[in-house]
C-alpha cells in the first residue's frame, strides 16, 4: 500500500512538473475582477490591445486613448450602480466616434449615432412611398419598381437580408427594358458583406479592384497586416449594363458604405445624395467580467486609393433634400438621379 | 471533396492496418471504448478573454497492443477521442459550444516493466479537429481547430489489486514537437480568411512553445466473465498558442466503458503480465 501512494506521489509531482512548464510558456492572460473597476479596466484594455483605429483617430482628431484612461477612471468607484457605471463606459466610448462600438447590457446598448443624428435625413418614407407606389415588387432584400420615366428603383432597406442569385436575376430581367437604374441605399444600416457584394457584381463586366482590408497581428496600436487587395469579381449571371445611380445619406452605414465603395469604382455608376455615414471597421465581439458583450472595428479596410471610409465617402453629385419638395412630396434626390439618367 | 475522402480513407486504413499487425502478431490487444462526461474549462482569447467552464461528454476508442518487434517491447496505440462540451463564462451571459475530434496513433517501446510498474515512451502522430461556436459574438463567431502534429508520448503505469481488484494508474504526456495548426490571426475575421482567401499565415508551425497536450488518468477495472468494465477518472490538457490568441482547454472527465481483448486472454496468467491497464 506504501507503493501505491509513493507512486501517486510520483505521479502528482510529475504533473505539476509538466504543468509548471505549461504554464510557463503561456502569454498571460489579464484577468479582472467583477467589480466597476475591474470593468472598466477589462473593457479599456480590450480596445487599447483590439480597436483598429486608435493610430487613425489620433490623426484625424486627436484620440489619445492613455488620456481616456486617466479621464474615466477618476469617475469610476466601486460603490457606483451598474446604471451609474454603464452610463461611463458607454461615454468613454464615445470617444472613439465609431458606430460600431457597442456595449449591451441587460438594461440598455450604448451607441454613437452622431454619423448621421447630427446631419439631415434626406430621406423619408412617405414620399419615397410615392414613387414605389403599392403595386412594387419584392425579391427577397430588394423593392423594385418602374418609375414613370422609364427608370428602374430598387430599394435595398438593409444588407442583413438575404440577396439571392435568384432574387437579382428576377429583378434585372424585369427591369431590363429601362433606360437607367436607381438603386438607393438609404437608411440602410449595413448588413452582410457578401449580400452587398453579390449585389454589386451585377453591375461590372470584369473583375475590378475596389479596396485593400488588413487585420490586427498583435495587441499593439500599430501592429497590423500587409494590406490585401479586395476584389470585384463579375457576376456569371445577368449583368446591369446601363448608367446606374447609386442613392446615399448619413444613414447609408457599414456593409452599405462597403457597398458604395464599390460601386463608385464602376464606370457606369454615379454617386447621388449625401455623404454616407462610414463605418469601414469589421467588427468583433468581446465581453467584460459583469457578463456585458461589446462590440468594436476589429478589421479596417481602405478604399482603392489607400484612404480611410470610416467617416464615410463623398458623394459624386451632392445632393440634399430641399423642405420645397419635400412639402410637394418630392424627393430631390431621387429627381437629380432620374435627370441624370435621362441624359 | 474527393481529397478529403481519400484522407478518410487513408486513416481508415491505418486503423486497420494497427489491428491487423497486432493480429499477424498473435499478441495481445486491448480495444476499449468509454463514455463519459464531466467538466470542462476553456478559455479562447480569439473568441472572448473571459473563462468559460461548463459541461461535455466524450467518447473514446482506443486500442493498445503489442507489435511485432523486438520480443514484445514495442505497444502501438490507437486512439480516438470525440469530444462536445457546452460552456458558459462566470457572469453566466455568454454561451459556447464546441466539439472536438482527437485522433492519435503512437509506437511505444517499453524500456521498464516491473512490479506492476510500466513506462512506456514513443513517437506520436496527432490529428485534431474541432471548432468552438460563440452565441453572441458579431464577426468573430467561431473558432476552427485543425492540428497535425508528431508528437513524443510517455505513458506511465502502475497496476495494483486493492481488495481484490485489479487497478491501474496512469499518467499519459503528449509533447508535440513538430506540427502545423490553422489559426486565425490576432484580429483576423473568417470573412477575411474564406470569403476574400486572405488566409496568408494562418497556418502556423507548432512546436512545445505553441503547442502542449497532457493526459493523466486513474483507471479501476472489474472482470464481468469474460469482459472488463473500466472506471475511468481522466484529465485531458490542451493549450494552444497561434497569431498571438489562446487556446486552453481543461477537461475532468468521468468515464466507464466497455475492454475487450481480441484473443481473450484474461485467464491465462502469462499473458496477463502484458495487459497494459
Amino acid at each position: 500500500m506504501k507503493n501505491h501512494f509513493q507512486f501517486l506521489i510520483f505521479n502528482f509531482q510529475f504533473f505539476i512538473a509538466l504543468c509548471a512548464v505549461f504554464l510557463s510558456s503561456c502569454t498571460k492572460v489579464e484577468t479582472y475582477e467583477d467589480t466597476p473597476t475591474g470593468n472598466f479596466e477589462a473593457l479599456w484594455h480590450i480596445i487599447d490591445t483590439k480597436y483598429c483605429f486608435l493610430d487613425y483617430k489620433a490623426e484625424e482628431y486627436g484620440l489619445n486613448w492613455n488620456t481616456v484612461y486617466r479621464r474615466y477612471k477618476r469617475k469610476i468607484d466601486d460603490g457606483m450602480s451598474h446604471a451609474g457605471l454603464f452610463e461611463v463606459l458607454g461615454e468613454m466610448l464615445d470617444e472613439l466616434r465609431d458606430g460600431h462600438v457597442n456595449l449591451y447590457a441587460a438594461h440598455d446598448v450604448a451607441r454613437y449615432w452622431d454619423f448621421r443624428e447630427g446631419y439631415a435625413a434626406n430621406f423619408s418614407e412617405e414620399i419615397q412611398a410615392r414613387y414605389l407606389g403599392t403595386d412594387y415588387k419584392i425579391a427577397s432584400g430588394l423593392r423594385y419598381t418602374i418609375l414613370p420615366d422609364n427608370i428602374g428603383y430598387v430599394y435595398v432597406p438593409s444588407f442583413s437580408n438575404g440577396i439571392g442569385e435568384g432574387n437579382l436575376d428576377e429583378c434585372l430581367h424585369a427591369l431590363a427594358l429601362c433606360r437607367g437604374l436607381i438603386v438607393d441605399v438609404r437608411d440602410n444600416g449595413g448588413g452582410n458583406l457578401s449580400y452587398a457584394e453579390t449585389l454589386a457584381a451585377r453591375f461590372t463586366n470584369e473583375r475590378v479592384l475596389t479596396g485593400y482590408i488588413y487585420h490586427k497581428t498583435g495587441p499593439g496600436h500599430t501592429d497590423f497586416s500587409t494590406p490585401e487587395p479586395i476584389y470585384l469579381e463579375s457576376s456569371d449571371r445577368l449583368r446591369w449594363q446601363k448608367p446606374v445611380c447609386v442613392l446615399t445619406n448619413r444613414s447609408s452605414y457599414s456593409a452599405t458604405n462597403d457597398f458604395v465603395k464599390m460601386m463608385r469604382t464602376l464606370p457606369l455608376v454615379t454617386i447621388v445624395g449625401d455623404r454616407t455615414g462610414g463605418g469601414s471597421g469589421l467588427p468583433f465581439s468581446s465581453e467584460l467580467p459583469n457578463g456585458w458583450s461589446v462590440r468594436f472595428s476589429a478589421c479596417p479596410s481602405f478604399d482603392v486609393d489607400m484612404q480611410h471610409t470610416e467617416f464615410g465617402i463623398d458623394p459624386d453629385v451632392k445632393v440634399e433634400m430641399t423642405d420645397e419638395d419635400c412639402a410637394k412630396g418630392i424627393d430631390t434626390i431621387i429627381e437629380t438621379a432620374r435627370t441624370l439618367l435621362a441624359r | 471533396m474527393k481529397k478529403f475522402l481519400l484522407f478518410l480513407l487513408i486513416i481508415a486504413n491505418a486503423w486497420y492496418a494497427v489491428g491487423a499487425q497486432q493480429l499477424r502478431s498473435k499478441r495481445f490487444v486491448e480495444s476499449a471504448l468509454s463514455l463519459g462526461g464531466g467538466y470542462t474549462h476553456l478559455l479562447d482569447t480569439y473568441l472572448s478573454p473571459q473563462r468559460y467552464s461548463g459541461g461535455h461528454v466524450m467518447l473514446q476508442s482506443e486500442r493498445f497492443g503489442q507489435l511485432a518487434y523486438e520480443n514484445g517491447q514495442w505497444y502501438g496505440q490507437s486512439r480516438l477521442v470525440i469530444h462536445g462540451d457546452y460552456t458558459k463564462p462566470a457572469s453566466g451571459s455568454g454561451l459556447t459550444i464546441g466539439g472536438m475530434g482527437d485522433y492519435s496513433y503512437t509506437c511505444y517501446y517499453r524500456p521498464l516493466h516491473t512490479n506492476g510498474w510500466s513506462l512506456y515512451m514513443g513517437p506520436q502522430g496527432q490529428l485534431r479537429i474541432g471548432g468552438i461556436y460563440n452565441l453572441r459574438n458579431s464577426n468573430n463567431p467561431a473558432q476552427l481547430k485543425l492540428g497535425v502534429n508528431l508528437a513524443a508520448s510517455a505513458l506511465g503505469k502502475y497496476s495494483f489489486s486493492l481488495w481484490n481488484t485489479p487497478m491501474s494508474v496512469r499518467l499519459q504526456a503528449d509533447m508535440p514537437l513538430f506540427g502545423f495548426a490553422f489559426g486565425p490571426d490576432y484580429g483576423q475575421s473568417y470573412y477575411e480568411i474564406f470569403y476574400l482567401g486572405n488566409a496568408e499565415g494562418c497556418v502556423h508551425m507548432t512546436a512545445p512553445h505553441n503547442n502542449l497536450s497532457l493526459r493523466t488518468g486513474l483507471g479501476y477495472e472489474v472482470q464481468l466473465r469474460s469482459c472488463t468494465m473500466r472506471l475511468t477518472w481522466q484529465e485531458d490538457l490542451y493549450h494552444w498558442r497561434l497569431g498571438n490568441q489562446q487556446y486552453r482547454m481543461l477537461t475532468h472527465s468521468v468515464m466507464l466503458g466497455y475492454v475487450s481483448n481480441l484473443y481473450h486472454v484474461w485467464r491465462d496468467d502469462e499473458a496477463r503480465q502484458y495487459i497494459p491497464y
